[in-house]
């Protein structure tokens, strides 16, 4: 069936790789596992980097032609980051061989990373859905594998939303096969019913607002290492297909903007410094989604720029919180502080996240988000450059400060405990490396962007305003902690979009379902007592009482009959023939 | 770099707040000293980290409003090549910071009369 033949052989689609390797972990042990682990995405980047671009592996199916291998700049940037993502996690998820769980884990993450990759070079909608299923269905143990009560029913919560949109991507694609004859994963748009429901379903896994909630419940429930991965791959599956095929959707814009802005304000009051992060990560795909939605050249590279560093600084930075997670089995701002004095490597890194998430020059954040700021003021969205500019201050205030503040410094919780594991040091140290290498020397980034790039963010224009906004937002930080106005950590949860379907929708399936129990109840008593008493008549009439069925004496049976015949023969003989 | 960042743990290391000479702890080593760049103190044999003293929070504050404030102030000596009109006035980018996150903190702050609930509230619904 292949139409297209490759032109090597070992010219392998990246997630294969992948898959094999989540299928061999399981197999081995020690040592050996953590070669494999590690060889995995080193294999994939040498695979990876001998990609030719263009479409592999085609064939037909029901008549319509598959793609799931297409090679091109936007996908190729994905691949890249995603291998480093890969890697960094598995080296920092390395000594889990505790118990089969964590092979699980193993095994997931490689899968999920594999995912991933399937789906962004995925050239068909049909291909697409089903890796698009599959990050679900691998990712969902990273979560399960904390086996708390929460983490098993945030994992539930987190798969049927997921699947729900992988369901409605595969109904948009059917529609849009059946109008156009092409499953093709091109530009698509907003037209027509398919577009719609491919959007929405974009939208869920991208965590548009009201369908965000998923994303701040599940990822603080995963496991030390899992939300690490989960922090990387699904989103920005989500940012890509966005890229892929709505760029320069208006609407983008605006539901990026409100995406930037609002989860700061759940960030800064949330005390679970992973939801924070989770908050702050609504935050950034804001920053991505409006870029698209601009649409331009230079919107778009920085939407996919700020994708790529996304996954360095807050895999960072949720690695960090993973250490403390590791080390003192809290991350909750109100019981932590402190932790510099007996963690302080950890605390740096921490810090090099929080100044790349924050986007200090030298950072990578700073060379990724001017490039959608400086699009939104070109292309005439001054309200729209406010809105990020205020989202930007904002997240120097939750994410900059507000993680390692609370978690290393503050008031002293008292908790004396020490560094990490050497792996998950490791692999922290690198993630910090890459945040500050590509801040430093962006033109590496540039260059691997889907087009090309005329910018350079080093001005003193630039420099200079971007320092003022962030010092003078700590500054607002500052005077309010030292006036006590600044709110405490309090163990709390904070109402949001998920309060429908945690609190309202199990209360009003417990009323409706209670009103109809009541409604049933009634009809079928009241039917119940009517057929008593319909059988306590009959039996009255045709019971062993009754009229009809009572047993005669056969002798009263005779004298019937006799009387019975005697007028037979009255009528005969009194008859007209006598 | 660490000039910008360290700031954070200021205000909290109020006189007051880190105890002197506590719990000895199951800490590792002596390495408390990693935590910043500036002001790095020695560490004493009663175990007192870099933020206990009021001393270095007070140098770690005082090195950041010179910072921010030579920041404004060089608005004065640099042109910027701006965009928007709003760009153009002085300190427009500080000012804009310092409001945003204080009207962000505040709003946040009275956002939790509405929002916050005790822990485990979708417990019993779940």
């Amino acid at each position: 069936m292949p139409i297209d033949v490759p032109l090597m052989p070992v010219d392998l689609p990246p997630f294969l790789i992948f898959m094999v390797g989540a299928a061999l972990v399981p197999l081995v042990r020690g040592w050996l596992r953590y070669a494999l682990l590690l060889a995995i995405p080193v294999v994939g980047a040498v695979n990876l980097l001998g990609l030719e671009v263009g479409l592999h592996y085609q064939l037909t199916l029901f008549g319509y032609t598959l793609t799931p291998h297409r090679v091109d700049r936007m996908s190729l940037l994905f691949g890249y980051i995603f291998h480093i993502a890969a890697f960094i996690g598995n080296l920092y998820a390395l000594h889990l061989k505790r118990d089969d769980w964590d092979t699980v884990q193993h095994v997931a993450a490689v899968g999920y990373a594999g995912a991933a990759l399937g789906a962004v070079f995925a050239g068909d909608l049909i291909t697409l859905f089903v890796f698009w299923e599959l990050l679900a269905l691998t990712s969902v143990f990273l979560i399960w594998a904390r086996r708390t009560p929460e983490s098993v029913a945030a994992g539930f919560r987190y798969l049927v939303i997921h699947v729900v949109s992988g369901v409605i991507l595969f109904a948009g694609a059917l529609i849009r096969a059946h109008q156009t004859g092409s499953v093709e994963f091109g530009f698509i748009g907003l037209d027509g019913i398919s577009g719609l429901l491919i959007f929405l379903a974009f939208g869920i896994k991208c965590a548009f607002p009201f369908l965000h909630n998923w994303l701040t419940d599940s990822y603080p429930e995963g496991t030390a290492t899992g939300t690490v991965f989960l922090s990387a791959f699904t989103t920005k599956v989500a940012v890509y297909g966005l890229a892929r095929a709505f760029p320069g959707t208006e609407i983008l814009i605006y539901i990026g903007a409100v995406m930037a802005c609002f989860p700061i304000f759940y960030a800064v009051i949330e005390n679970d410094l992973r939801r924070v992060l989770g908050y702050s990560m609504i935050n950034q795909i804001g920053f991505m989604v409006c870029g698209i939605g601009i649409g331009t050249e230079l919107a778009v590279n920085g939407a996919v720029a700020h994708a790529f560093n996304d996954v360095l600084f807050k895999g960072l930075l949720f690695m960090t919180m993973g250490a403390v997670l590791l080390r003192t089995g809290k991350t909750k701002g109100s019981e932590l502080g402190g932790l510099y004095k007996t963690m302080p490597v950890t605390t740096i890194l921490c810090m090099v996240g929080a100044a790349s998430i924050s986007a200090f020059p030298l950072f990578n954040g700073f060379v990724s988000k001017s490039l959608v700021m400086s699009a939104a003021l070109e292309e005439g969205y001054p309200t729209v450059w406010l809105a990020l500019l205020f989202a930007s201050a904002g997240v120097f205030h939750h994410a900059g400060i507000k993680i390692p503040f609370f978690a290393f410094f503050a008031h002293d919780s008292g908790i004396r405990t020490k560094e990490p594991p050497a792996n998950m040091m490791a692999a922290m140290v690198i993630g910090a490396l890459l945040c500050v290498g590509i801040g430093t020397f962006p033109q590496f980034l540039y260059a691997r962007l889907p087009f090309e790039v005329d910018y350079w963010p080093y001005d003193t224009t630039h420099v200079l305003t971007q320092l003022q906004l962030l010092f003078w937002g700590a500054g607002a930080f500052t005077s309010l902690k030292l006036t006590g106005l600044y709110p405490p950590e309090l163990p709390s949860v904070n109402l949001d979009a998920e309060w429908s379907y945690r609190w309202l929708a199990p209360r009003l399936i417990r009323r409706v379902g209670g009103a109809v129990a009541y409604v049933d109840i009634r009809v079928r008593t009241s039917f119940l007592n009517f057929t008593e008493a319909l059988l306590f008549r009959a039996y009255q009439g045709s019971g062993p009482q009754g009229v009809l069925a009572r047993t005669w004496p056969t002798g009263s049976m005779l004298l019937w009959v006799a009387v019975l015949l005697a007028v037979i023969l009255l009528f005969y003989y009194a008859g007209p023939g006598v | 770099m660490s000039d910008e960042r360290n700031r954070n743990p200021g205000p909290d290391g109020r006189p007051g707040h880190g105890e002197v000479g506590e719990t000895p702890g199951t800490s590792s080593s002596s390495r408390s000293g990693d935590g910043g760049a500036h002001g790095a103190e020695p560490e004493r044999s009663e175990r007192q980290y870099l933020f206990d003293k009021p001393r270095n929070v007070k140098i770690l504050l005082w090195t950041y409003f010179a910072v921010a404030v030579a920041l404004v102030l060089a608005d004065l000596f640099v042109h910027r090549h701006v965009e928007h009109p709003w760009e153009h006035l002085f300190g427009f980018y500080g000012l804009y910071g310092y409001v945003g996150s204080v009207f962000l903190v505040l709003s946040a702050k009275e956002l939790r009369r509405v929002l916050m609930k005790p822990e485990g509230f979708y417990d019993d619904a779940d």
